[in-house]
């Protein structure tokens, strides 16, 4: 009987076993809860592993968490996998077929002021934003030798529409975001009164990466399941469709976080 | 103005409740007043509150995008017109301005942001007091709505409760109306209310007690009317109501005395005095009683015991006079026959025993003279020894008419005393007179040339007679007058018959 019972918790055990995927949060909880949903859903149906979703309530929660090798995989910005990559051997395995790139947008100033100008605000989302923070002051730094946190003086507004709104409120002369988050800004008036005084490079986008502990079969179940997910399931996630990808790609960024002091 | 019950009902209730509803319209209005000011208070107090706690974070981090968002938020809530946002250097970090921001009735609502003493930014919030006061009239309009519901609905309730209440009372109204001319109507149907209905048994009950009464008193009436004699009159004593046993008594019809006064049933032998002493009793105010003769229709006479008062309507005003009456003409008969001799028809012997004291007792108010003559026929056995006692009854019957036929007086009687003798009882004023009368009546008598052949004193009849005279206030007793009298006769028999002596 107890040898019965034993089988039957060990087989429930390994039909049972999870995955945990951990999500960076970029909007609430549980807008990222709904969006991810249907694809945490799916992927556990291809795979036949539980597949567990799983976020934080803040971005250092979510540092915090990743770090400390809490997840078996994660979703996060390419900034956090070099150093999860650094610190647990995080291997990057798929990401969006899309790339990033940061801009610099003013409301008066022009492009060659943006070297020249001295003094004023310039305005962040975030310290750790990868795009609108990190890429920007790194490639002027690394490009034009600009540190802009002695030119200017740097203010971290929490998102990215505040930059924006910041600027055209003449609170910072400059402000730095992406693309697609400056051409979906709501305000339009303020959207009118920008432009884009600056664009860096174009940069691989977010990774998913895999925890060392989880074995090859399962992460080669995961990878396959994700490339061949329906595209209607990642719509809501602003994905058109995930691609393979490897640590080297994001070398670069390495490089980024070494320049910046940050790695 | 005299109103109904129903609509007096109606319009204290009314009045009322207009009154109750002032109350609490005026306590209502006072409330919601104070309410507003502490609503405003308190709305100014939440939205600082609020704002500062809210915009707080963003606005110490220049999260404009959340300062708009809170912003935006604000501007949901009721009666927030328009909300601005300032960094410490006053850069305008957010505003969101209403339609209704031109508008001059706005409340500003202003605070400043500050964190640990360090001066952040501030806020202003404009809420539309309008809107507020609005609010008010509303609410004071709904109170007024709301009373003059409840007063129609009252006025409504009341018309309904007084109508019905007020229905039967007409109706018992109505009905007691009708019941003084016609008691036997019947009670008409009353429902509902149960004092109501108890007035209407009560008054059933009355009407039934009154029915049976007026019966007993129609009966008794009848009776009355049938059996006893009773007239009514005016003060002048015109008739004005008679009983059928009046007419009947009297032989006339109801028709021909209703109207006629009292007076057509006089009877000339009844004083005058006798109606004047009626008169002056019944004026004052007193009860007279007595007995009357009176004259029927057929010009016979009837006698009657009647008693008349005053009388008097329902406000004790003295309206005319009433006498109830019943018919005493045969005791009258009867009297007349008891003191009447049955063969000469004038007083007998035992009415003399009743009218000689009477006589005197009266006429000694004045001190009158009073005379008694007593007379005998002369020889009378002797007639009737000669021409048989027919012939003898033949004498004293027309003797008895002469002394009667010599009476000059109403107060001169005439009595048969015994077998053939007589007596006389008058007055006169002096005594020559009174033997001047004695010799008149002896005179007459013999002037009737009765033919007496045994007479030693004429051929014919003749009367001896001995005359007293003497002032009713010296006169002793009648027994002493008689034996004078009779001593006096008994001397004029002696001398010869035919004579006087007094």
């Amino acid at each position: 009987m107890k040898i019965f019972l034993l089988v039957f918790l060990l087989f429930c055990s390994v039909y049972a076993k999870e995955l945990i995927l951990g999500v960076v949060p970029q909007q609430s909880p549980l807008v990222l809860h709904q969006k991810w949903k249907p694809l945490v859903e799916e992927l556990s149906k291809m795979t036949g592993l539980k597949i567990v979703f799983k976020t934080e309530a803040s971005i250092p929660l979510f540092e915090k968490a990743l770090y400390s090798g809490q997840y078996d995989l994660a979703y996060m910005n390419p900034y956090h996998f070099v150093i999860a990559n650094k610190k647990l051997g995080l291997q990057a395995a798929l990401r969006a077929d899309k790339m990033i790139q940061g801009v610099v947008v003013s409301k008066n100033l022009n492009r060659s002021e943006l070297f020249e100008a001295q003094g004023g605000r310039f305005l962040f989302p975030a310290p750790k934003a990868f795009a609108a923070t990190l890429l920007v002051k790194y490639e002027l730094k690394k490009k034009y030798k600009i540190d802009l946190e002695q030119k200017f003086k740097v203010l971290y507004v929490n998102s990215h529409d505040s930059v924006y709104k910041g600027v055209a409120r003449g609170i910072g002369v400059f402000g730095g975001g992406i693309v697609r988050t400056f051409n979906n800004l709501s305000d339009s008036r303020a959207k009118q009164s920008l432009s884009i005084v600056y664009r860096t490079d174009t940069y691989p986008s977010h990774p998913i990466g895999f925890h060392p502990k989880v074995s090859l079969e399962d992460q080669k179940k995961v990878q396959e399941a994700f490339l061949k997910i329906p595209n209607n399931i990642i719509e809501p996630l602003n994905i058109k469709k995930f691609i393979t990808t490897s640590t080297s790609e994001y070398d670069i960024v390495k490089d980024l976080a070494l320049e910046l002091g940050i790695y | 103005m005299k109103l109904s019950f129903k609509y007096r009902f109606i319009l204290s209730f009314v009045v009322l409740e207009i009154i109750f509803l002032s109350m609490i319209a005026i306590l209502n209005f006072n409330s919601i007043e104070k309410n507003y000011d502490n609503f405003i208070e308190y709305k100014k107090e939440s939205l600082q509150a609020l704002g500062k706690e809210l915009l707080l974070t963003p606005v110490s981090s220049y999260d404009t995008a959340m300062i708009d968002n809170i912003v935006h938020t604000f501007l949901q809530l009721e009666n927030v017109v328009s909300m601005k946002v300032w960094d410490s250097q006053g850069v305008l970090l957010s505003q969101e301005i209403g339609e209704l921001q031109n508008q001059h009735n706005l409340l500003s609502i202003e605070n400043d942001i500050v964190l640990d003493n360090v001066y952040l930014g501030k806020f202003s919030i404009w809420i539309n007091k309008d809107y507020e006061e609005a609010t008010i009239q509303l609410n004071k309009q709904r109170t007024i709505l709301l009373i003059i519901i409840e007063i129609i609905i009252s006025t409504a309730l009341s018309w309904l409760i007084g109508h019905r209440i007020a229905n039967n009372l007409n109706k018992l109204t109505k009905y007691s109306e009708q019941l003084c001319t016609n008691l036997n109507l019947p009670l008409p149907q009353i429902s509902g209310d149960k004092e109501l209905i108890v007035l209407s048994d009560t008054l059933n009950q009355m009407r039934e007690k009154l029915l049976q009464e007026k019966h007993d008193v129609e009966r008794y009436t009848r009776i009355i009317d049938q059996d006893v004699i009773v007239a009514k009159s005016d003060l002048d004593g015109n008739i004005t109501y008679v009983s059928q046993a009046f007419c009947r008594i009297s032989g006339y019809t109801k028709e021909e005395l209703l109207g006629k006064n009292l007076n057509i049933l006089r009877h000339p032998d009844i004083p005058k005095t006798l109606y004047e002493d009626m008169w002056n009793i019944i004026k004052a105010g007193k009860v007279w009683s007595g007995e009357i003769e009176n004259r029927s229709k057929d010009q016979s006479s009837y006698w009657i015991q009647a008693t008349v008062f005053p009388w008097f309507d329902s406000q004790n005003n003295k309206i005319g006079y009433m006498s109830v009456s019943h018919d005493i003409t045969n005791k009258k008969h009867i009297e007349k026959i008891s003191i009447t001799d049955g063969l000469t028809h004038i007083y007998n012997r035992r009415h003399f025993d009743t009218m000689f004291p009477k006589v005197i007792n009266s006429s000694k108010r004045n001190n009158d003279l009073v005379s008694f003559l007593l007379m005998d026929i002369d020889h009378f056995k002797q007639y009737n020894d000669t021409y048989g006692h027919q012939m003898g009854d033949e004498v004293l019957i027309k003797v008895a008419a002469c002394i009667r036929d010599s009476f000059l007086r109403a107060d001169d009687y005439c009595f048969r005393l015994g077998g053939e003798e007589f007596g006389v009882l008058f007055k006169s004023d002096t005594k020559e007179k009174a033997l001047q009368f004695a010799n008149t009546i002896r005179r007459n008598i013999e002037h009737l040339h009765i033919k007496h052949s045994g007479n030693s004193a004429s051929k014919y009849v003749t009367v001896s007679m001995g005359l007293f005279c003497e002032y009713a206030n010296e006169i002793e007793s009648t027994q002493h007058i008689y034996k004078l009298a009779d001593d006096l006769l008994y001397i004029s028999k002696e001398n010869g018959r035919n004579q006087v002596n007094a």
